[in-house]
Formats: C-alpha cells, structure tokens, sequence
C-alpha cells in the first residue's frame, strides 16, 4: 500500500510537478548531458570524449591509419543541490490550501536557477577564447545571429545543436527585428513573445544570463561546449526509516530529479525536499561565442 | 282491345291462361338453376375448407420438421465461467502498485495515460 501522507500519494505530485521542471530546466536542452537513472555518490565523475576532426586521406595506395584523438572530458558529480520546505501542525492546520504543496513550484524555480546559474559561470572569456562578438543591444538582431553562426561553422561545429541563450534585453531585440519585418500580421510568436529558431539557434532567454563581472549577454554555442551531467541518489537509508522517496525523470531532458517527503514526530513538521545530484563542465571551448555588451 | 261478347272473353281468358302456363314453367327452370347453383356454391365453399384445413396440418408438420433439424444441429451446452477480474477495471490501488513496478523510465507514460484514474489532486 502506497504512503499517504497528508493524504496526497507523493507520486502523483512529483508527476504533477513534472510540467514546471520542464519549463525551469527548458534551456539545459542546449547543452549536452549526461544524465543516467543509475544511483550515483557524491564526488563520482563521469567521463566524456569527443573526437578531433580528422581530415580526409589518399587510399590510393593503400590503407594506411591515421592517428586520432580524442579530447576526455571528466564531468565530477561534485553538486547535490535542492530545496527543502515544512510545515508544523499547527500550521497545516491553521490554513485552508495545502502548505506543503504550494511551494514545489517554487522550489523547482529555485533548483533550476542554481543547475543554470553553475553552466552560466563557465561561459567567461578564459574558458571560451574565441573573438566575442561585441555589440550593444539596439544591434542586436538576427543578421548578429546570422555572423554568430558562421563562425561556429568556421569553428567546425556541427550545424545541428546549436544554441544561443541570451538575457532579457537582447532577447528582447531580436523579438523586434523579426516583428517588424519579418512576421507580418498578427501570429503566435507576436502574441506569446518567442523568437522561432534563427539561423540555425534554438534561442532561450533566461533572467540569470548576467554579466559574469564581463560584459557578457549572451552566448551562442554548439551543445558540446558545455557539459552537464546527473545521477539518481540514493535513497536506500531513507526509505528503510520510513522517509517517502519518488524519484523522477524531466519528460524530453531525462534530468533525474529526487522528491521526499517525511514527518519529524519531535518538530511536528511534515517536510518535502526537492535535489539533484550533479556536475557540469566546460566541454569543446572553441565551439562557443560570448556575446559582450560594448 | 275491349272485350265486347262473350266469345271474346272466353278467347282472351284461354290466353291468358296459356300465358301464366308458360310463366310457371319459367319459373320452375329458374327454381331449378338456382338451386344447382346453390349446389355448386356450397361445394366450392366446402373445397376451400378442406383446403385451408390442410394446409394448416401442413404448416404444423413443417414446424414440427424444422424443430427436429435445429435441435439435430444444436451444440451441447457447456457451463459458462464468469471472470470477474477481466470485466472489472483496475482500481487506483491497482494502478499505483502497476506504477511503482514499472522501471524509472517508464513510469510517466504509463501515468499520463491513466491520469484520470491515478490523479487525485
């Protein structure tokens, strides 16, 4: 018999909060992962390579090899981040909406920004040397786009998966431009504020693209150049004392995320929590362009 | 024509006389074709009778014949077993247990198709 606690089956709200998950964690499907639903300890690290572009050779006289090489990239699962929220009984009891409930959005929010705000922190100018791209926001549109994807491609990355993620403001001007001659009429992106892909970009705007002390606004970049990757945790000890655990998969990201729920018989307080246990990692660094404000 | 002496009546009376002879004899005809007449009606009446009469015995026998075939082609009977559990849906309990069985990767297919059993809130 399934744990009913507060009365509300914790399977059915970790799948009832899968929908705000997707949406917070929306922009990692630019990046590449490496998300399992084996149980993983703090401090392991998954391994990633890519291989070098290797350059056409001469059969005619004979198969001779050709060394390769791959670049190794060690992703460490070095973050176990999450929210944890309660409430007493006197509480739960004073209130008419269910407590408990009402604050896995919020803590959703709160894991995503702190998963994004560490994939954010890479994009500097140490770790992705190529010439940014240096423009002020009233310019930027999608001819910027345009010469972003251009040279990814002289880069040699890959023309699918590709991705720019950029802040409010510049997001907000190639709305614009694509607005007031390119959509004519009145269409869903105009109604809904979404810019389509462009130039070969999946394009995503988030609040918590900031400056990293510089100048940066956005960054445009093929998925191999940042790295994130996730493992279940677990959860054996807590649920032989009783703790209720529902671990869950992000629909499309496959992002494994764990959800508990349990009573503290001394405090009275019936808590949840919300974690992931992860690492991210700068991958390929030539195939990502900053975008810095003038 | 009036009838002035006595010979003349005398002869129209004769007449006369000869004409109801002839009258009655008519008649007796007539009396006679009427009644084979009658004859003839009433026999038909009766051949449809019998008619009817044999065609019911007739439509009984065929019923009765076609019983026998049916019965002779019928399957014997064979006791039906209910099963209860393939006409019963599955409970919210039912699927929760299904739910939780089911490998990680699988589990939010298999809750979006039975949302409205599973969801509660």
């Amino acid at each position: 018999m399934s744990n009913t606690i507060a009365g509300v089956n914790l399977a059915e709200i970790a799948q009832e909060s899968l929908s705000a998950l997707q949406s917070v964690f929306a922009p990692l499907n630019g990046v590449a992962t490496d998300f399992s639903t084996d149980i993983s300890a703090r401090g392991e690290s998954v391994t990633t390579r890519f291989p070098s572009n290797p350059t056409a050779q001469n059969l005619a006289s004979g198969y001779t090899r050709t060394d390769v090489t791959t670049t190794a990239k060690t992703v460490t699962l070095n973050t176990f981040y999450g929210f944890v929220w309660g409430f007493n009984d006197l509480e739960r009891s004073k209130s008419a909406i269910m407590l408990n409930d009402l604050f896995i959005q919020p803590a959703a929010t709160a894991l995503g920004r702190k998963v994004f705000g560490d994939l954010w922190n890479l994009v500097t100018a140490a770790n992705f040397a190529n010439t940014p791209l240096d423009v002020s926001a009233a310019d930027f549109s999608r001819n910027s786009l345009i010469d972003l994807s251009a040279d990814l491609t002289i880069a040699g990355a890959p023309s699918e998966g590709r991705a720019i993620i950029t802040n409010p403001t510049y997001y907000g001007s190639i709305l614009k431009t694509l607005n007031s001659a390119e959509f004519p009429g009145f269409i869903a992106q105009k109604s809904d504020a979404t810019v389509p892909r462009v130039a070969k970009f999946d394009v995503y705007e988030t609040d918590l693209a900031d400056a990293n002390a510089e100048d940066l606004a956005a960054f445009a970049f093929h998925k191999n150049a940042l790295l994130m990757a996730a493992r279940r945790v677990d959860s054996t000890g807590a649920t032989q004392v009783g703790v209720e655990v529902e671990d869950m998969i992000i629909p499309g990201l496959n992002l494994p995320v764990q959800m508990r729920r349990w009573y503290n018989p001394a405090s009275g307080e019936l808590l949840y929590s919300l974690g992931v246990l992860y690492g991210v990692s700068v991958g390929r660094g030539d195939f990502g362009i900053r975008v810095t404000t003038p | 024509m009036e009838l002035t002496t006595l010979t003349q009546a005398v002869d129209a009376l004769a007449v006369a006389q000869s004409r109801i002879s002839s009258l009655e004899a008519d008649l007796v005809a007539a009396n006679a074709l009427l009644e084979e007449q009658a004859a003839n009606f009433k026999f038909r009446i009766d051949e449809l009778v019998a008619a009817h009469e044999a065609t019911k015995v007739e439509a009984k026998v065929s019923e009765m014949q076609v019983t026998e075939v049916l019965a002779s082609v019928g399957v014997a009977p064979v006791d039906i077993a209910l099963e209860p559990s393939a006409s019963k849906p599955a409970s919210r309990e039912d699927l929760w247990a299904e739910y939780r069985a089911l490998p990680l990767e699988q589990r939010n297919a298999f809750y979006i198709t039975h949302k409205s059993t599973l969801k509660s809130i």
